[in-house]
């Protein structure tokens, strides 16, 4: 009974396909995971966030408020003192007082003084995509007020536009290295499945001997060979590149598991015996066939490269500063009192903890979309 | 059999020899070296470079000659003598420097790995005898995230609650009253109590990962036709899924520890920075940084021939409990 | 081993009888009626075939039996059953994980699945999965339970079966594991034996050899056997009476020789049609075939559930009602509108009141 069910859905949606090509089945199974579709829409929206981070930034990331040194998130305000509902929503002045008590600077809000929050305001002037120049900052407050929506860091700089850039600096290191990593896996997968035999075996045993090193020790010996006189361009592909390195196995066996496969297919064969020329048969029946499942894996692999460029920068050994990634951000949190005390330090963590569990669960909605045919 | 088991074994010292070679070339490879490093600090302090000193050194290393001769300079004395040679930032030899925390790397990464089973298993059991329900939904939720989140996070989330809520700092391995003291038992049953938050925190990617990978295992094996044959025979439910499904989930769930293991070591490294824990890690962060080539090529050997070892030992577990390989082994 | 004598007196005992099972699986698309509404009896030391094609329900309705069913299964109607001691029971109404079922369960019914590839733990011997049900119903003693293995799997034909006992299923062939599987079966001498495909998995030569053994067991044993099968030659040679299953329903129950004599049901006729004839001339001639598939057993609408196949179907009337099953002659039912009979059974409301009444 159990197999008719099935079966028969599987028949009707069948007639219900008959018109729809590969992609349109994948992204129609694909919008019914409700989670990966919105997974899907934040990483675009973050993306985007931090490909203009200058625009949606309100302060430089490395300017420096002297007065506001470890200030707290600023709290915005859409009711005033007298109780009015304001549509353009406001901060308090920002004052702080040293409590002599225990030694600690207390910040406190000024209720005398508001400061509206304004859009397109023109402050410092940055270049969008190192092309346009311009000054226009999404939003911010008028001086001498404040607004700092994830606090400020020991120096005073504001969180919140070092995060947006750390965050470009983590998505996008974690994309180049897939980037080298797809390279080296296709490469060295590709080799193993197409040739088989003594290559393969090479092969297999070369990525079972990387698959038992600790991943952590062995990037941070890796990551140890970036020169320290690099600059940060440099060292950022540096970073790449390590993580590659170790992170191409993975996808090497994909590859080489999907090219045996498909090669056993029925109608590879029949393209085969019709004498189909064997390029042809490589991009017109192989390459469409594991595409899906080359970006599942990507979309999967993702999340270690960040959290792989998280670590290393966390432990001093990825990206360096000047330049900002979510790493060094909370290597800066790296001090027990100082986050005890400040705990906003940790939010570039909430921010890694959201980008990975995106990646995760887009993975997950893709993989289940890849096989159309598969009725789970 | 037994011929399975040299195979086996033959395989995984040429393995042990590979990461012996791969440790000693990452290592060297940057351009500069500890001596020169040295050198110019001592120049820039205004002190004179002790020649003398330079020269033994660079002699009894033959840090002038070609690599391959340094790598067998340093290997063969380690399997001759043990000597894994001398560690130049802290001027004594390496293995005195690494025994002991090598030992406590064991300590943490075994007991990460039965925090893992003990904790991961009945949830897993749990949550596939009872699918969709609200608390496998909740499992599922907090297996994503203990996924998602890096550990160096979860040890510095994890420090500051304990210091904000309970006002206590669990850094470190030991009180500071036992930090110098040889070992005794009241030393041992310190070390217990520092234990379980290095534990819980290395542990959790793993045990996220394992309640998944098991979980669907068990799915599958409980819609698996000798589910039905005993179910046939009268077998009381839990004792049913516990001899048959569950025995067969938990072999590949064994043969895991291949891939558990290289995670645990190097989550055990990053966690013991951020909680100051006297293991592995720290040093071989420190070593890595100062160039200090014996010391940063004998750790990062050393955890690689744990993992290798560890992968092992699980091989032959597996062998024993699953009379299916062992036939194909054997034959 | 005490031998049950029953079968050998001539009036014939109940031991088992099913009214009105239904077997609903709620699933995203609909309810899924796998089983709708059967019933039918089996006397001690008798045999019933539950004969149809895939799909049609006959799994479930021995699973519900057990009721061994997937979870979300909802099982109504009832399952009475008389065991050997006490009085019987509506194994319907019990709790499928409680321990009264489970006491039936592998003790008075054994159970032979029809993959032995499968229906074996890879990681345990024959003899510790045999010895695991004489352990729950038999004895406690391991000896004991032991020795009933082995004594089982030499009956079973099972050649050296001290050694046999203790090896692992990969090291026994398809038709040994089958035997093995029958011999854990009948280790605890059921008194209602379930075969569901006992021959499907295996070779033609020990297809043969499986049903003799079987056949010789039952004579031994006295027990009674339901079959589960779509080869009617298994049917032919093995029962006493045969009930024809389609989409979850008894469409035809009768004796084996009016099966095969005088089949009243367009399906029944169509099925005994697809099997070819060993000794008539078929040169030049193609085996008859069924058009058309089994159709979703989901949100079926109205009627008869073989009208989109059947060739004598008549518009109007197969697809506006559900035929009844209705006695045509002594100990032959069948439900087709064909027959005056049911066409006046739905009118004065006289059907069969498995058809009629929803227990739910």
């Amino acid at each position: 009974m159990d197999v008719s069910a099935p079966a028969t859905e599987a028949a009707n949606e069948d007639v219900y396909y008959d018109i729809a090509n590969q992609r349109q089945l994948i992204w129609r199974k694909f919008r019914r995971h409700r989670v990966a579709v919105f997974s899907l829409y934040l990483l675009v929206f973050l993306y985007t966030l931090t490909i203009f981070a200058e625009f949606f930034a309100p302060y430089g990331a490395f300017e420096r408020h002297s007065g506001y040194l470890f200030a707290p998130p600023t709290r915005l305000h859409f009711i005033d003192d007298e109780g009015r509902f304001q549509l353009r929503p406001f901060v308090y002045k920002v004052t702080n007082e040293l409590n002599m008590e225990t030694f600690q600077r207390e910040y406190v809000e000024d209720r005398t003084e508001q400061y509206p929050l304004s859009f397109f305001v023109r402050r410092d002037p940055y270049k969008i995509l190192n092309i346009l120049t311009t000054d226009v900052h999404l939003f911010g407050v008028e001086e001498p007020g404040v607004f700092f929506p994830a606090g400020t860091d020991e120096l005073g700089r504001d969180l919140f536009s070092r995060m947006l850039l750390g965050a470009r600096t983590s998505l996008f290191v974690g994309l180049i290295g897939l980037f080298f990593g797809l390279f080296l896996g296709l490469l060295f997968g590709g080799l193993s499945g197409y040739y088989g035999g003594g290559v393969d075996t090479f092969i297999q045993r070369l990525i079972e001997f990387l698959q038992s090193l600790p991943t952590l020790p062995l990037w941070m010996a890796l990551a140890a060979l970036v020169p320290p006189t690099w600059s940060p361009i440099q060292v950022y592909f540096g970073i790449s590149i390590v993580l590659a390195i170790v992170g191409w196995t993975g996808l090497a066996r994909v590859v080489r598991g999907k090219l045996i496969s498909l090669r056993e297919e029925d109608y590879v064969l029949a393209a085969k015996l019709s004498g189909v020329r064997e390029r042809d048969i490589i991009t017109r029946h192989l390459l469409p066939g594991f595409t899906s499942y080359l970006i599942v894996y990507l979309s999967l692999a993702i999340p270690g490269m960040i959290l792989g460029e998280t670590s290393l920068s966390f432990l001093g050994l990825g990206i360096r500063a000047p330049a900002v990634s979510l790493g060094t951000l909370l290597q800066e949190a790296q001090n027990v009192q100082a986050v005890t005390l400040n705990p906003w330090l940790l939010i570039p963590g909430g921010l890694v903890v959201v980008i990975v569990l995106a990646f995760n669960f887009l993975g997950d909605g893709l993989r289940d979309a890849a096989d159309p045919y598969k009725h789970v | 059999m037994l011929g399975y088991f040299l195979r086996r074994l033959g395989y995984m010292v040429i393995v042990l020899a590979l990461v012996s070679v791969v440790s000693f070339y990452i290592v060297n490879l940057p351009p500069g070296s500890w001596i020169e490093s040295y050198a110019i600090e001592l120049d820039n302090s205004g002190l004179m470079a002790n020649q003398a000193e330079l020269d033994f050194l660079t002699e009894r290393y033959g840090l002038d000659k070609p690599l391959h001769i340094q790598y067998l300079r340093w290997i063969v004395p380690v399997i001759t003598e043990g000597d894994f040679g001398q560690s130049f930032e802290w001027r004594q030899p390496v293995w005195n420097l690494i025994r002991e925390r090598l030992l406590l790397t064991m300590v943490i990464s075994v007991s990460s790995i039965i925090f893992i089973y003990v904790v991961s298993i009945p949830i897993a059991l749990y949550s596939a005898t009872h699918q969709y329900s609200f608390a496998d939904y909740v499992f599922s939720f907090f297996g994503l995230l203990g996924l998602a989140t890096p550990n160096f996070l979860l040890a510095l989330v994890f420090m500051v609650l304990l210091l904000r809520v309970f006002g206590f700092s669990p850094g470190g391995l030991f009180s500071p009253e036992y930090l110098r003291e040889p070992w005794s038992f009241a030393k041992f049953v310190d070390l217990l109590k520092h234990l379980p938050v290095p534990i819980i925190v290395v542990g959790t990617a793993g045990t996220a990962g394992l309640i998944r990978v098991l979980r669907g295992l068990l799915l599958d094996e409980l819609e698996k036709q000798y589910v039905k044959t005993a179910r046939a025979k009268g077998v009381w439910e839990w004792q049913l899924i516990l001899k048959y499904p569950f025995r067969m989930a938990l072999n590949p769930v064994l043969s895991t520890i291949g891939s558990l293991l290289p995670a645990i070591v190097s989550g055990s490294a990053i966690v013991s920075v951020v909680l100051g824990l006297p293991t592995t890690g720290p040093l071989l962060l420190r070593a890595i940084i100062a160039q200090d080539t014996y010391a940063a090529s004998s750790m990062l050997m050393m955890l690689g021939a744990l993992t290798i070892i560890g992968v092992f030992i699980s091989d032959l577990l597996l062998m024993w409990l699953d009379p299916r390989i062992r036939y194909e082994r054997s034959n | 081993m005490p031998l049950t004598l029953i079968n050998m007196s001539n009036t014939t005992q109940p031991l088992l009888n099913v009214k009105n099972l239904k077997a609903q699986l709620e699933l995203d698309e609909g309810t899924l009626k796998a089983v709708d509404g059967m019933s039918f009896s089996l006397d001690r030391g008798k045999s019933l075939a539950l004969v149809g094609e895939s799909g049609c329900g006959k799994s479930m309705t021995v699973e519900s039996i057990m009721r061994i069913t997937p979870k979300f299964a909802k099982i109504t109607g009832q399952i009475l059953f008389y065991p050997k001691v006490g009085n019987p029971l509506d194994l319907a109404k019990l709790n499928p994980r409680g321990a009264e079922l489970r006491a039936i369960r592998g003790g008075d019914i054994g159970m032979i699945f029809q993959e032995p590839m499968t229906a074996f733990s890879p990681l345990h011997t024959i003899g510790n999965q045999i010895i695991e049900g004489v352990r729950i119903h038999k004895t406690r003693d391991k000896q004991e339970a032991r020795r009933i293995a082995i004594d089982i799997l030499t009956k079973v034909g099972i050649s050296n079966p001290e050694q046999r006992v203790d090896e692992y299923p990969h090291q026994l062939s398809g038709g040994m594991r089958q035997r093995a599987m029958i011999a854990m079966a009948l280790a605890c001498e059921p008194s209602l034996l379930i075969a569901d495909e006992p021959t499907t998995a295996l070779d033609v030569t020990v297809q043969a050899q499986v049903l003799k053994l079987m056949r010789d067991l039952q004579h031994e044993f006295g027990m009674a056997i339901l079959y589960i099968t779509h080869d009617l030659g298994v049917v032919a040679k093995m029962v006493d009476e045969v009930a024809v299953m389609y989409l979850g329903k008894i469409v035809e129950y009768t004796d084996v020789d009016s099966l095969f004599y005088n089949p009243r049901h367009p399906y029944t006729q169509a099925l005994l049609k697809s099997i070819p004839k060993v000794g008539k001339k078929q040169r030049g001639r193609r085996l008859a075939s069924i058009e058309g598939s089994v159709p979703t057993p989901i949100n079926r609408p109205k009627g008869c559930a073989f009208f989109a196949r059947c060739p004598q179907a008549l518009e109007g009337i197969c697809n506006k009602e559900d035929p009844p099953l209705v006695e045509l002659s002594e100990g032959h039912k069948v439900s087709c509108f064909l027959y005056p009979e049911v066409a006046e059974a739905v009118k004065v409301g006289t059907s069969h009141p498995s058809e009629r009444h929803h227990v739910n």
